[in-house]
């Protein structure tokens, strides 16, 4: 029999629930180094590389420190944002609140200036890249086999030989992308390939 | 404060096929403003060379496919608009993550709408108006006239090329009067081509005698030329409207419904209508054709642009070899495009098939009668298979696109036939096994039931086709 | 926070889930939410489908308050290779946030259906 759904360690609502892994530094160092830079930086890395969990947990330290977090997503090929967009940007982009870009290189050249111009006054703005530019680079994401394998043992309990072994060919077949990576094992959990299935 | 939290084009249906869609909307919407344009500009003329003044208020409907037109063309440029992403943050709450009904999806049963009354006004200025008269004028008095004066009118399109028209006037004695007119035919609109106009004109010198043909009911209407002529068929471009308008419709009315009442939430009896139902497919096999020819002319239109640019390159001696290289793949789809067409052709000619079912949805456990009939050739039939399956189907992010997943939980074998006359009609039970999930249609996830039915003709496309059923929950009234 | 839905996990179609939330805050909130509500957990991205809430607007900071909700007809608790779908009465304070679910079985025999198994018993 297949793993229930909501069984399966590798469904999607557990990936989105991973939190950021900071390498080789704590969140106090990598805090300071944005505060350095004027509150103003890139996260930048390849598609899948922990960019957007990375924002999601910037949000709430973000927040402790009393500011204000609008959160902005693009998708693909969304060069410009609506104009309407724009002016509640401008409106509520102040000194107070930070606005976190996901997905700013979807952005042309006329549209980034728009969102930089929407957010001047903003207290902080951290935008999402898959090449440094724009904005300096605060973070760069660049996860290892051996954080993903680390990933894929805390969402199973627990990596099994034959978990281990297809865990690092799903990193090697997906060209470093942890999210593609983690759902190509959806199926093999699912069908008993990578150990035994895990229960609630 | 909650804080200003939203997604950009979230992922759904983005992805290389979002900016494909997003290009063909562009073009789509170009040609809609384009035409727009076009007719407005054909309608001012007549107007301004004298047709009826009632032609006014026709001017508004092509204006509606140049706002029509604008917008979708925006839309297409901007991307899609914002949607309420989950907060990240201190909520905890689940059920915070609630979307509201998709109240865009009745945008769409008003867009096809618009779609549809402007295809018909448009078609009945350009198609059903001119076909009357052009029938009535059989009836027209011919009566004898003086041309006055005779040229071919030239106009400057907007892109710097000409339009001509045949522009006589002329003058008839009929009830009432003496009588002026400057319609040649019924149409009166400017096209291109010069050389068949200054043919008729050169007919038509002035100072000659000539017959023109007068409306009995109203003296100050006539032509010179009542004949069916080629350029009516432009009339029948506006019936493309009208066929978009009459799928897109219904096509939106059930998506907003869905919308709307996602999976029959209300508490209380699930009631569904009583009595057979003829299952539809989502697309007939008239619909595939026209889809396939769409898709391949504008992708063939497209790719063509190119493929000039390189055949030229080659003639004259200078290749471009990076793009005969680049073009390859392009045109292989192309081809495999036009081959789609003569497959979706050819499978016009397969035996049509019709299903119908004794109830309009079927409960857990309970069944129902489905009796099928081929019209057409059903002897070609080799051997005819039914099968009821439920399946799984969840929609997720992978990157910026989007991709579905598909899982077949339960699969029912209804009919294996051998060729025979029992293939071209019969009638089955379809028990839908209890103790399984009714059907359930959320945005990225899915439990749908369906009739897969395989017409296996030997050297020829098969016939393959699937109805959607409904299942309700057990006990529920169908 | 807590909620509890009178000591049952598992509903049929049509009948009542009654329970009581209770809560004891640092600040008194704007409001209390009880939402009865299904999502979604699997291959594809979460849905979440709200069916009905019971609201207590300006409650203590310290109370307990009972709720009832007729169930639909569907959908029913399943679980799938791809697509689970679960039931869920959750209380929620505003504007913390703050929240806590209950999560229960909605189903004709008040069991989760276990899709690709055969007829559960």
């Amino acid at each position: 029999m297949t793993t229930r759904a909501r069984d399966n360690p590798f469904s999607t609502h557990r990936l989105d629930a991973l939190r950021y892994r900071p390498q080789g530094e704590s969140w106090e160092d990598m805090l300071g180094r944005l505060e350095a830079m004027g509150w103003r930086g890139s996260v930048v890395g390849p598609e899948g590389s922990g960019k957007t969990a990375l924002l999601h947990d910037l949000a709430p330290r973000l927040k402790a420190i009393g500011l204000r977090v609008e959160n902005l997503r693009l998708g693909f090929g969304q060069r410009t944002l609506p104009v309407d967009t724009l002016r509640r940007l401008s409106s509520l982009l102040d000194g107070e609140a930070a606005l976190l870009l996901d997905g700013a290189e979807q952005l042309g050249p006329m549209g980034w200036r728009a969102v930089a111009r929407s957010a001047r006054r903003a207290g902080a703005l951290v935008i999402t890249l898959h090449r440094p530019g724009r904005l300096p680079t605060w973070v760069w994401c660049d996860p290892s086999e051996a954080l993903f394998l680390e990933l894929v043992s805390e969402l199973t309990g627990g990596c099994s030989d034959e978990a281990e072994h297809a865990a690092r060919k799903a990193f090697a077949a997906h060209g470093g992308n942890v999210r593609s990576s983690l759902l190509s094992l959806y199926d093999a959990y699912s069908e008993g390939r990578l150990g035994a299935p895990r229960r609630e | 404060m909650a804080g200003f939290n939203f997604s950009v084009g979230s992922g759904e249906g983005q992805g290389a096929a979002g900016c494909f869609g997003r290009i063909f909307q562009a073009g789509f919407f170009s040609v809609f403003l384009g035409m727009g344009l076009l007719f407005f500009v054909l309608l001012l003329r007549s107007i301004l060379q004298g047709e009826p003044k009632t032609l006014v208020f026709f001017l508004l409907l092509p204006l509606v496919f140049v706002v029509v037109g604008a917008a979708g063309l925006y839309s297409a440029i901007r991307g899609p608009k914002p949607k309420p992403a989950p907060e990240s943050g201190l909520s905890e709450a689940l059920s915070s993550k609630a979307t509201d009904p998709r109240k865009g999806a009745w945008f769409m049963v008003l867009f096809f709408a618009v779609f549809l009354a402007v295809g018909l006004a448009v078609s009945y200025a350009l198609l059903f108006r001119p076909a009357l008269k052009l029938v009535k004028a059989r009836h027209w008095a011919p009566t004898a006239c003086t041309i006055l004066s005779s040229d071919v009118g030239r106009h400057s399109g907007s892109k710097g090329g000409s339009t001509y028209s045949i522009d006589i006037t002329y003058e008839y004695e009929a009830p009432g009067g003496i009588y002026r007119s400057g319609d040649y035919d019924f149409m009166g609109a400017s096209s291109s081509g010069y050389d068949g106009k200054a043919d008729v004109v050169k007919r038509y010198p002035p100072g000659i005698r000539a017959t023109c043909y007068v409306n009995p009911e109203d003296p100050r209407e006539a032509v010179l030329n009542r004949d069916f002529q080629a350029e009516y068929l432009i009339g029948l471009f506006p019936l493309l409207f009208v066929f978009v308008g009459l799928v897109g419709m219904p096509w939106a009315y059930r998506k907003a419904r869905q919308a709307s009442h996602p999976s029959d939430l209300r508490a209380g009896t699930i009631v569904a209508a009583r009595g057979p139902v003829e299952l539809k497919v989502p697309a007939g096999p008239v619909a595939k054709l026209f889809g396939a020819i769409l898709v391949a002319a504008f992708w063939n239109g497209i790719v063509s642009v190119f493929v000039w640019q390189m055949v030229e390159g080659w003639r004259h001696g200078h290749p471009d070899a990076c793009l005969t290289l680049f073009m390859i793949p392009f045109v292989a789809v192309g081809l495999g495009l036009i081959g789609l067409i003569g497959y979706q052709f050819l499978a016009l000619f397969n035996p049509r098939l019709h299903v119908t079912l004794s109830e309009q949805a079927v409960p857990l456990g309970s069944s129902a009668d489905l009796e099928w009939r081929f019209s057409g050739s059903a002897s070609r039939i080799e051997r005819l298979t039914m099968t009821l399956e439920g399946r799984e189907e969840a929609t997720y992010r992978r990157g910026t696109s989007t991709s579905t997943d598909k899982h077949v939980f339960c699969s029912v074998e209804l009919v294996a036939l051998p060729a025979g006359s029992a293939v071209a009609s019969g009638r089955t039970r379809v028990e839908v096994p209890a103790g399984t999930a009714p059907t359930f249609e959320a945005s990225n996830n899915k439990i749908l039931w369906s009739v897969k039915v395989h017409a296996d003709i030997p050297r020829w496309p098969d016939v393959i086709e699937e109805f959607p059923l409904r299942v309700l929950p057990a006990g529920g009234a169908p | 926070m807590t909620v509890d839905a009178g000591g049952r996990t598992e509903f049929r179609p049509g009948e009542t889930l009654a329970g009581a939330a209770s809560w004891n805050l640092d600040t008194a909130p704007k409001a209390v939410e009880v939402r009865l509500f299904w999502y979604t957990e699997g291959r594809g991205t979460q849905d979440v489908g709200l069916v009905d809430k019971a609201r207590f607007e300006q409650p203590l900071m310290s109370e307990r308050r009972d709720f009832r909700f007729t169930l639909p007809e569907q959908p029913y608790s399943l679980s799938g290779k791809l697509v689970s779908v679960r039931w869920a009465v959750e209380v929620v304070a505003e504007p913390s946030g703050e929240a806590q679910r209950l999560e229960f079985t909605l189903g004709p025999n008040g069991k989760e259906i276990l899709l690709g198994d055969p007829v559960n018993p």
